[in-house]
């Protein structure tokens, strides 16, 4: 838990590549096995089942037998897994741009628009342009990605350079997106002659389709879907610019105290997210629909939030929550088929599954009433504050826990050229932070609950310049109540 | 005066912005209680369609359209109430909850649609609410045609905007509505509870979303289609923050959304403007473009402070 360890990692890597995995591998394993998992897992199937009840009951009320439907869904969907990828493969794409914004503190819930914004770019590449088989594909796919990621960035840099509230922004533009691709397939880009009455593009050319893996459903957009993943992953866990993106969207402050540009992060990551999303529209077209006809999307920007939300914003989470809709989609079918409820039913379950997921403490709450009490003592983040004068550094740093975590430990280092100074360790059931860093001063303060009893921490660091020297005063205060105080010399200006 | 066809046009002009600007001013008036009380509600698109849906199904059983507006509140109530309960009970994301709304009731609305009426895109036809004639408008030509012969839930829209601005600014529940998404620990510190004023501007932006709803499916029209709304739940939360989350700012913004829906009619039906029908989709833009314009360039746009931002009691500051 100290910011030590990856250091030590990279200087022990020199031991091979075995060695190197096993770590990694050990390092999954310990993540799968902590408390905080655990907790998230049961959270997330605790809410699945409890959205599968409400809509028994839902079923039952309206006449039809919610045994044989959920009979039929599983059924449907264990029967035809290449049917559960190819539902599945917008929805990873779509669930990766959400999550990505978020991972940076950023909802973007005009992911719709962006897809919409990267199908008609793919659309344009892929019947207007000639080229060859393979470069056709990966063209179109580029083409898409980018214009998705133009239609992220107009959020992104206004949110960053005007403050303009990106959930407002993108979900405005996503409507724009949707009335001018509408428009544009109505009338400068129609196709002319049989079915000219239908708001469509010629078709794409051959050489632009994504072939069928195997079956008449899945397609290589799948193989899109998947290298994305592995690719967020990489960009958000590995890279300098995931870790500035995880910084900003932890404490954008803080993060700017370290040295990161916290606009230009929040522009890209809405940039980034917005060519996932043009990703995803351009796939479809490519694989799925073989042409832009209006409104062709049911909601894929939509479901591309439930994704990330079902999967804690995690890429690896993104695939498995895709494969789960993907799968109620699937199976849908199949109900809908042989128990004759209407396939509605799964946008139901799937409203259902978000609305609990929304709130965990739902869970908690009945587990509690049942007697049960989830324990999340790891803290699985870390925040670092830094404060450097001059030549020396001061650092204060906590283990955050995860946003949506309660019962955690919080861990808080003061440290001062190098030397640690104040340690404490906090129990969180029930916390706020608040951070503010001006000229000369940063202010750090979060309340904690101690034995059922509400305490604030503040510690507050103040430069004071003298004329000979300056000096820096740390000062920590427990309930407004001075606590313990240094005040460190620091050399002269 | 009596047939002068562009002063006519101009009545009809007047007569179907107002008609278009009734759901606008009704759902985003219900967005303010809930936003101005520090609760996002992105969810005002499904609460609509809910409130059409529960509006044909109540008048298609009893055939009586007022009790089917009577539903429509209830029932937009209650699906506000979820989201209270979750975003104020249960502190969960806003956003993440409003979404699960959203979703919910697209299901839902057009699971019912094929449960009831056995049909997958529209429901049968249903007595609307009957326009009302008020006889003091009907002796000129022009104001006959622009403000009489209107749904009675249009007069209500701009009843409800003057009602909205009283309770707002001069009741103790609107001061504590308005404290609750400003300075919620303040309020807190008076001894009033947050989260039950929170819930209650929650629930009362249902109660308007679904008066919203039932206009679009009984005051405007006589049957639900599926996904009625058509977006009408977001123009009317742009309406609310192109109005600057204030009574008269939403009435002025839906008003003005309004009337581009109906220059879009205008100018399909008149044959003068036939040349800018393919143009109409731009008319159509103009409120997302105008809300991303003015969030980008006027600085004075300012949502409640607290919005979004689940009170803890412990947090004292």
């Amino acid at each position: 838990m100290s910011d030590q360890e990856p250091v030590t990692e990279a200087e022990t890597s020199q031991e091979g590549v075995t060695a190197r995995l096993d770590k990694y591998l050990l390092s999954i394993l310990a993540k799968l096995t902590s408390p905080n998992f655990r907790a998230q897992a049961i959270w997330v199937l605790g809410s699945i089942i409890l959205a599968l009840i409400v809509s028994a009951v839902i079923m039952f009320m309206a006449g039809y037998d919610p045994g044989a439907a959920y009979y039929n869904l599983f059924m449907g969907a264990v029967g035809q897994p290449d049917r559960i990828l190819f539902y599945a493969t917008p929805l990873i794409l779509a669930g990766l741009s959400v999550a990505l914004a978020f991972k940076c503190g950023l909802f973007n819930i005009g992911a719709e628009g962006q897809i919409y914004m990267g199908a008609i770019a793919a659309t344009v590449v892929g019947y207007m342009i000639s080229l060859p088989i393979i470069v056709h594909p990966i063209v179109c796919l580029i083409i898409g990605a980018a214009m998705g990621m133009v239609w992220g960035l107009i959020p992104g840099l206004l949110r960053a350079y005007r403050g303009a509230h990106e959930v407002v922004t993108t979900m405005m533009l996503s409507y724009t997106a949707i009335t001018l691709t509408t428009w544009l397939v109505t009338y400068p880009l129609k196709e002319q002659g049989e079915y000219a009455w239908v708001s469509q593009t010629p078709r794409l050319y051959d050489s632009a389709i994504l072939p069928n893996i195997f079956g008449p459903y899945l397609h290589w957009g799948l193989l899109v879907a998947i290298l994305a993943v592995v690719g967020v992953d990489f960009l958000i866990n590995r890279t300098i610019l995931g870790y500035e993106l995880r910084a900003v969207g932890q404490n954008e402050a803080a993060a700017e105290y370290g040295g990161i540009n916290p606009k230009k992060n929040i522009a890209l990551a809405l940039g980034i997210s917005g060519g996932l999303a043009g990703l995803a529209g351009a796939e479809e077209i490519m694989g799925t629909y073989g042409r832009f006809t209006a409104n062709w999307s049911p909601g894929l920007g939509w479901d591309g939030i439930t994704v990330a939300v079902l999967g804690h914003n995690n890429p690896w989470g993104c695939l498995a929550g895709a494969i789960f809709f993907g799968a109620l989609k699937a199976g849908g079918n199949t109900m809908h088929q042989i128990a004759h409820v209407p396939i509605e039913m799964v946008g139901v379950i799937q409203g259902l599954v978000v609305l609990f997921v929304a709130a965990p403490r739902i869970i908690s709450w009945i587990l509690g009433k049942m007697g049960i009490h989830l324990e999340t003592t790891d803290a699985v983040e870390t925040v670092t504050l830094d404060y450097s004068i001059d030549a020396h550094n001061l650092r204060i740093r906590h283990s955050t826990p995860s946003t949506v975590l309660l019962g955690n430990k919080l861990d808080l280092y003061v440290f001062y050229d190098g030397e640690e100074k104040i340690e404490e360790t906090l129990d969180l059931s029930n916390q706020t932070m608040i951070d503010s860093i001006t000229e000369g001063r940063a202010r750090y303060e979060f309340t904690v609950t101690e034995h059922q009893e509400s305490v604030t921490y503040r510690v507050v660091i103040t430069r004071i310049p003298s004329d000979i020297d300056e000096s820096v005063s740390v000062q920590v205060f427990r309930n407004d109540i001075l606590l313990e105080e240094y005040l460190l010399e620091t050399g002269g200006p | 005066m009596q047939t002068d066809p562009n002063l006519m046009l101009t009545a009809w002009l007047i007569s179907a912005s107002l008609q278009m600007a009734t759901p606008l001013i009704l759902a985003a008036l219900g967005g303010m209680f809930s936003e101005r009380a520090g609760v996002v509600n992105i969810a005002l698109e499904g609460i609509m369609l809910m409130g059409a849906f529960s509006a044909v199904a109540a008048t298609y059983f009893t055939d009586e359209p007022w009790i089917g507006v009577l539903t429509a509140i209830i029932a937009g109530g209650l699906l506000a109430a979820i989201h209270a309960i979750i975003c104020v009970k249960f502190k969960g994301n806003h956003i993440v909850s409003g979404t699960g709304i959203l979703l919910f009731a697209a299901g839902f609305t057009t699971l019912m649609l094929e449960v009831i009426w056995g049909r997958k895109g529209v429901s049968e036809g249903v007595t609307g609410l009957p326009d009302v004639s008020i006889d003091a408008l009907a002796g000129n030509d022009f104001i006959n045609a622009a403000f009489n012969q209107h749904s009675p839930l249009t007069f209500l829209a701009i009843i409800m905007v003057v009602v909205t601005w009283y309770v707002l600014y001069r009741t103790p529940f609107g001061l504590r509505i308005r404290a609750s998404g400003e300075d919620p620990s303040t309020l807190d510190t008076a001894g009033v509870s947050v989260n039950w004023t929170r819930a209650l501007g929650v629930i009362i932006s249902g109660l308007l979303a679904g008066l919203a709803g039932a206009y679009l499916s009984i005051g405007f029209g006589s049957a639900f289609g599926k996904g009625m709304t058509s977006g009408k739940g977001f123009i009317a939360l742009a309406a609310l923050i192109f109005g600057n989350w204030t009574p008269g700012g939403v009435l002025g913004a839906g008003l003005f959304f309004g009337f581009l829906d109906g220059l879009q009619f205008a100018i399909q039906l008149a044959p003068a403007f036939a040349f800018l029908e393919q143009f109409t989709a731009f008319v159509q833009m103009i409120p997302y473009v105008l809300v991303v314009i003015a969030l980008a360039g006027i600085r004075k746009s300012r949502a409640p402070k607290a919005i979004g931002v689940p009170y803890e009691k412990e947090k004292k500051n």
